[in-house]
């Protein structure tokens, strides 16, 4: 299973779920990373961290620590 | 939630009892929610913080058809699962449960149309709070601009409450808005939707309850954006979304980033010069008005030497302070701020900071008071604490009078390595950096022990190109400002006088043999002073530092406002008044200071080690009683600012006296 993470820059994935039961889960999938929904890696910052993504119609960044919680579906 | 809903009986009697109708304003940040504040209420009555938390408070009133209408803007937030202060004063003011604040009797939930899907989710959780709920449906013509179509009757029709399209810059749909508020006391609160109702019952008893919720809520939005909102596949790139692109281009983004933060930088310190000299110039005038009109004593001291001087001294900021906040109003307004936060965030993290600390921080180097005011937008509590307790570190423009008069004065002029580069220029730039390079250790440090805890999330939006709007900007500036001025009329007049006392009294009495012309008396009315002997009671804490008592005395004095020390050095020496800003002035003070010995001997104080000891003082001491206080308004509590100026003393100690050490050894 990948995690969001992984995924190469222009790629979109499906999110297969979120992992970890602290206040950083709950607000990714509160911002809309739930299971099911597509997103796609926009790109990154200059030195690699944080990720831009898009998903739901709006643009989301997240650190590559927190983007490692989301497993993307094969 | 919907017990409270069931126990509270005031919604309908607090509007008739009371007279007004309170309306709680919610909704997602950057949904142009300030921009519909100000169509509906203007300027805000009432700006502070909540009780007993640093977050801000903004209330507004307006009348209605008759009816007085108290708006709150409530803080912008994703979610009223209360997970940090901002979400926690939402969701208590919404319950009634805020000092100070009735519970509202209805609430506006500003949704954003270009980006409908994640704002319903705040939506759906308004509907059960046990309040009548109007959903503004703002942005529409971004969403226009975009092909977004939304249907705003389905909506409604979806939601079981009314939906109103409104586009705040112009006014459209605000005039209905405000109709239905006054209306609002007669209606029920929504029933939350059949169909909401029955995704959160099927949520998954195996997850955590609040991430099942959230997963149910979804599910219910999608079903919703499905039936409700229509986009066009083929419609043509607007203005925005070029914007857009040239902002997130890999390169063009970082050239249009780093263009940014040098004019926001350069305006800081060369736009604001003119503006600062116009108030210095006013602050003088107003001192020799009140010497000539005043008569001589205790008072017209006070009144010129302290209060005019220790104001004046301050209120010189205020072209600064407007400056950044002019700029990151604009920035914040057209959604370019959290971009900064977003490119600065892997370098931050590495010394313990975020990327939201970019901005606050590189403010610092012009004056640290307005940078430590922008440390507001850092939401995370933690993270913005570190951020204003490491702020006073950047090399603020204060501090540039002292390094160019003793780099000019004791750094010999000589090249190093390129003939362009000189001697002075490099110590200069060091003395910058060592501010630098100590804040990031300090952070680093602080944030592994100190204030080490769970990981914070860095999970935010990026909002697209906006039009930032003009009320809103100026409202910013207009609410800095005016608090920068009421803390300089009050906490600092009072800093300024007991200063001003210290130095004073008591008064000094001149042996018979000394000639007594002003300059001396000057001099020797220091030394007497309280300030002065505090001066010579630290002499043996200086004198590692390679020190005379002299310029512990100088030190001292400049605890509340460092630029006052080369002024105070000249007092000193006695040179009387000399304004070490003129050309005559500094080169007569740089003349005393390179002959001065220690007392009773030949030995010269001045050396390069001991010059270099000074300006690292300088680079690391907390000589600035404004910004402490700032610093104390800024956290609510006098905790910080005490810690603030205990650990850059320290620091600014033990930095200058291995300075003077290491540079004596080695010969410089």
């Amino acid at each position: 299973m990948r995690s969001l993470q992984e995924l190469t820059v222009g790629s979109t994935g499906q999110v297969a779920d979120v992992s970890g039961e602290d206040t950083t889960s709950l607000r990714l999938l509160e911002m809309g990373l739930t299971p099911g929904v597509a997103v796609t890696v926009v790109g990154t910052a200059p030195l690699g961290d944080p990720l831009e993504l898009e998903l739901r119609g709006y643009r989301l960044s997240i650190r590559r620590n927190e983007a490692a919680r989301v497993a993307i579906a094969h | 939630m919907s017990s409270v809903a069931a126990s509270d009986t005031s919604a309908g009697s607090a509007a008739s009892s009371s007279g007004h109708l309170s309306v709680a304003l919610l909704g997602n940040p950057n949904t142009g929610k300030s921009t519909l504040f100000s169509a509906l209420a203007g300027i805000p009555t009432r700006i502070g913080n909540y009780p007993g938390v640093t977050v801000e408070e903004k209330i507004g009133r307006f009348t209605h058809r008759g009816q007085g209408i108290e708006l709150i803007d409530l803080p912008g937030t994703y979610s009223l699962v209360a997970k940090s202060p901002d979400e926690q004063v939402v969701v208590d003011v919404l319950q009634g449960k805020m000092k100070g604040i009735t519970r509202p009797d209805c609430v506006v939930v500003v949704a954003d149309a270009t980006n409908l899907p994640r704002n319903l989710y705040l939506v759906s959780q308004a509907l059960a709070v046990g309040l009548p709920v109007v959903v503004a449906l703002t942005l529409g013509d971004v969403a226009d601009s975009k092909g977004i179509a939304v249907d705003h009757a389905a909506l409604s029709q979806e939601l079981g409450c009314p939906v109103i399209n409104v586009v705040a810059p112009r006014r459209l749909g605000i005039g209905r808005l405000a109709d239905m508020l006054v209306e609002a006391s007669d209606w029920q609160p929504p029933t939350p939707p059949m169909r909401l109702t029955s995704c959160l019952a099927a949520a998954d008893p195996a997850r955590p309850a609040a991430a099942a919720e959230a997963i149910a809520r979804y599910a219910w939005i999608d079903e919703v954006v499905n039936r409700v909102v229509t986009r066009q596949t083929d419609h043509r790139r607007s203005t925005s979304d070029r914007i857009d692109s040239l902002l997130t281009h890999r390169l063009w983004g970082t050239l249009v980033f780093v263009t940014t933060m040098l004019a926001i930088f350069s305006s800081i310190f060369w736009l604001a010069a003119p503006l600062m000299d116009l108030i210095s110039a006013g602050v003088d005038a107003l001192a020799s008005g009140a010497d000539a009109l005043m008569a001589e004593g205790t008072l017209k001291s006070l009144v010129v030497d302290g209060v005019i001087a220790g104001v004046g001294g301050v209120v010189v900021f205020l072209p600064q302070i407007a400056i950044l906040f002019l700029f990151v109003a604009i920035l914040e307004g057209c959604g370019y701020l959290s971009r900064t936060a977003f490119l600065m965030d892997r370098l931050l993290v590495g010394v313990g900071l975020s990327g939201k600390s970019f901005i606050p921080l590189l403010s610092s180097f012009a004056c640290a008071i307005p940078g430590i005011m922008a440390a507001r937008t850092i939401e995370n509590r933690r993270d913005r604490l570190l951020t204003i307790l490491v702020a006073p570190l950047m090399s603020c423009s204060a501090r540039l009078p002292v390094y160019l008069l003793l780099c000019g004065a004791f750094v010999p002029n000589i090249a190093v390595g390129v003939s362009w580069l000189r001697l002075p220029a490099v110590v200069l730039a060091a003395m910058y950096a060592i501010g630098v390079v100590v804040a990031a250790v300090v952070a680093f440090v602080l944030s592994r022990t100190v204030f080490r805890g769970p990981p914070q999330p860095f999970v935010m939006e990026l909002p697209g190109w906006r039009w930032p709007q003009p009320a809103v900007v100026l409202e910013r500036v207009r609410e800095a400002a005016v608090s920068f001025l009421k803390n300089a009329g009050t906490l600092i007049m009072a800093v300024s006088i007991v200063v001003w006392a210290l130095g004073t009294y008591p008064k000094p009495t001149l042996p018979a043999d000394v000639p007594a012309d002003a300059a001396v008396l000057e001099g020797e009315a220091l030394r007497q002073s309280f300030l002065g002997r505090a001066g010579r009671l630290i002499e043996p804490v200086v004198k590692p530092l390679g020190w005379d008592w002299r310029l512990g005395c100088a030190a001292v004095a400049s605890f509340p406002a460092r630029e006052v020390v080369l002024g105070t050095l000249g007092v000193i020496y006695n040179l009387g008044d000399v304004d070490p800003g003129e050309e005559e002035g500094a080169s007569l003070l740089i003349r005393q200071l390179r002959a001065a010995t220690w007392d009773g001997t030949d030995r010269k104080v001045f050396t390069l080690p001991v010059a270099l000891s000074i300006m690292v003082f300088f680079a690391l001491c907390a000589q600035c009683a404004s910004t402490l206080v700032v610093i104390g308004k800024e956290t609510g509590s006098w905790v910080w600012p005490v810690v603030t100026f205990s650990y850059m003393t320290g620091l600014a100690w033990l930095g200058a006296f291995l300075t003077y050490q290491a540079g004596t050894a080695l010969g410089w």
